[in-house]
């Protein structure tokens, strides 16, 4: 099963006054010299904190699984840590707001908002091509690897309030066009619930789109389902640069915005609030 | 299709004071507590900034973080650094502070027995002559600019003749071929000049 999205005709495109997205995340990847990104990383934080001046690195403490025949096994290799750079408009404690990432090889922009303050994806795409240029010419990035795109969508009372029956039920099938129709007698979904396909695009170097619907606990309303799309993009040699890495993105815009059409029921986007403009 | 919170939600709070807390029926005493697995984590770090950036410590190997469980102190192995939990996004800071501590002291001929020890593991772990190489500071040097082109070419004043990197020779670019001169230099590794700097012209021999 494939689509070519150059080949089919776009639908309409619409606004939406209160979207359930939650997140946009625009994430460029290149080959980094380590030693560069250490020498120049304390005048990147300076000219970073000036924008984002909250500075509380990522700490990850990876074990390696995998898994064969459906059996976990522990990796051999040795568990990891892992410290990622990341500076925010307002600290975690806040729920951070706008914030970058920055470990060695990547560069990473996170936009949040809420159906009160939906924001729209120009503000990333500002963002985004503001740093790009600051972020090269610091590291002396050259050969770029891939671009993508994250869209995070949350559902619960605050973002489908039509479509919720208190005090904990959602009624994801209106919602959903997608992972919630499963064959058989039953009462409901419930956690954990986890479903996720990537499929190939098709009209650009190794594009993949992916769509992940699953359990959302870390959410304050409860319960929460948490709805991802994430395109991603190889970077050929004619687009290696800010200005090919900005349309590769638009790209990444465009399909996502064509399956958040397809994924979300028509009734659930009138409930986002469609406008004309 | 309904999505609902989970079927063995946990009861409801006012139950819990009614457990009673049970005797158990035997008291054991063991000598020496089981021994307690303390996992290590590579933390992939090939290089660590100091002088903010300008001076880089190449490490040999990426260092190993083990965690005590019980204290949730994470203790960078080889390097005498003992990390709260919470603060592990420090670590790059940390293990710089102590290399630059043990190397003043040892500089210094202050090193206690254990500090001593560690500074010796320390340097198992780091390429400390590349470090004392980056580190120096520039020295005066006298040489004559044989050539510009195809590439920069000198002669030292002992006689040896070495190519100049683009970066480094733009201290250059106001002499002449044939020009003596005396400059302020510092190498880098291998020995190649890095920077070269407060270039005066010699009168010629």
């Amino acid at each position: 099963m494939s689509e070519n999205p150059s080949e089919t005709t776009p639908p309409p495109r619409r606004v939406y006054e209160r979207p359930p997205i939650f997140q946009r995340i625009a994430t460029v990847f290149a080959d980094v010299n380590q030693d560069v990104h250490e020498a120049q990383f304390e005048e990147w934080r300076l000219q970073v904190e000036t924008e984002f001046p909250h500075y509380e690195p990522l700490e990850e403490w990876l074990l390696n699984v995998h898994e064969k025949e459906g059996i976990p096994l522990w990796d051999t290799m040795q568990p990891e840590l892992k410290i990622t750079p990341r500076f925010s408009k307002k600290p975690k404690s806040e729920n951070f707001d706008w914030s970058l990432r920055c470990p060695p090889g990547k560069l990473q922009i996170n936009m949040h908002s809420n159906p009160d303050n939906p924001r729209r994806y120009r503000e990333l795409e500002s963002s985004f091509s503001e740093w790009l240029p600051r972020w090269l010419g610091r590291f002396e990035v050259k050969n770029f690897k891939k671009v993508s795109l994250r869209y995070i969508n949350r559902l619960n009372a605050l973002t489908i309030p039509n479509f919720t029956v208190p005090p904990d039920q959602l009624l994801l099938d209106q919602v959903l066009n997608v992972f919630v129709r499963i064959p058989g007698e039953h009462e409901s979904l419930i956690p954990p619930y986890d479903c996720r396909a990537t499929l190939l695009l098709g009209g650009k170097k190794g594009a993949t789109f992916e769509i992940r619907v699953y359990s959302d606990p870390d959410a304050t309303t409860q319960p929460s389902v948490r709805v991802d799309f994430v395109v991603t993009v190889m970077v050929s040699p004619e687009e290696s640069s800010a200005a090919g890495i900005l349309k590769l993105m638009e790209w990444c815009h465009e399909r996502i915005l064509d399956r958040f059409e397809l994924v979300f029921t028509e009734a659930a986007r009138e409930s986002f609030v469609p406008t004309t403009t | 299709m309904i999505y609902a919170a989970p079927a063995d939600a946990p009861p409801p709070s006012a139950h819990v004071s009614e457990i009673k807390p049970a005797v158990p029926t035997q008291l054991r005493f063991e000598q020496k507590p089981a021994e307690v697995r303390r996992p290590t984590y590579t933390y992939r770090k090939s290089v660590l900034p100091l002088d903010g950036g300008k001076l880089l410590l190449r490490l040999w190997e990426s260092p190993q973080v083990q965690v005590d469980p019980q204290t949730l102190m994470c203790a960078v192995l080889e390097w005498g650094v003992s990390i709260p939990h919470g603060e592990i996004h420090d670590i790059d800071r940390r293990m710089a502070r102590q290399f630059l501590d043990l190397f003043s002291k040892a500089e210094a001929q202050r090193l206690t027995e254990a500090e001593s020890a560690t500074w010796l593991r320390i340097l198992d772990q780091v390429d400390y002559a590349s470090f004392c190489t980056e580190r120096a500071a520039p020295h005066y040097v006298e040489g004559t600019l044989l050539r510009k082109q195809p590439v920069w070419r000198i002669e030292w004043h002992d006689g040896e003749k070495v190519n100049i990197p683009p970066a480094a020779a733009t201290a250059l670019r106001v002499l002449n071929d044939g020009d003596r001169f005396g400059a302020f230099i510092k190498l880098g590794r291998d020995n190649e000049v890095k920077i070269i700097e407060r270039v005066v012209v010699l009168p010629a021999e």
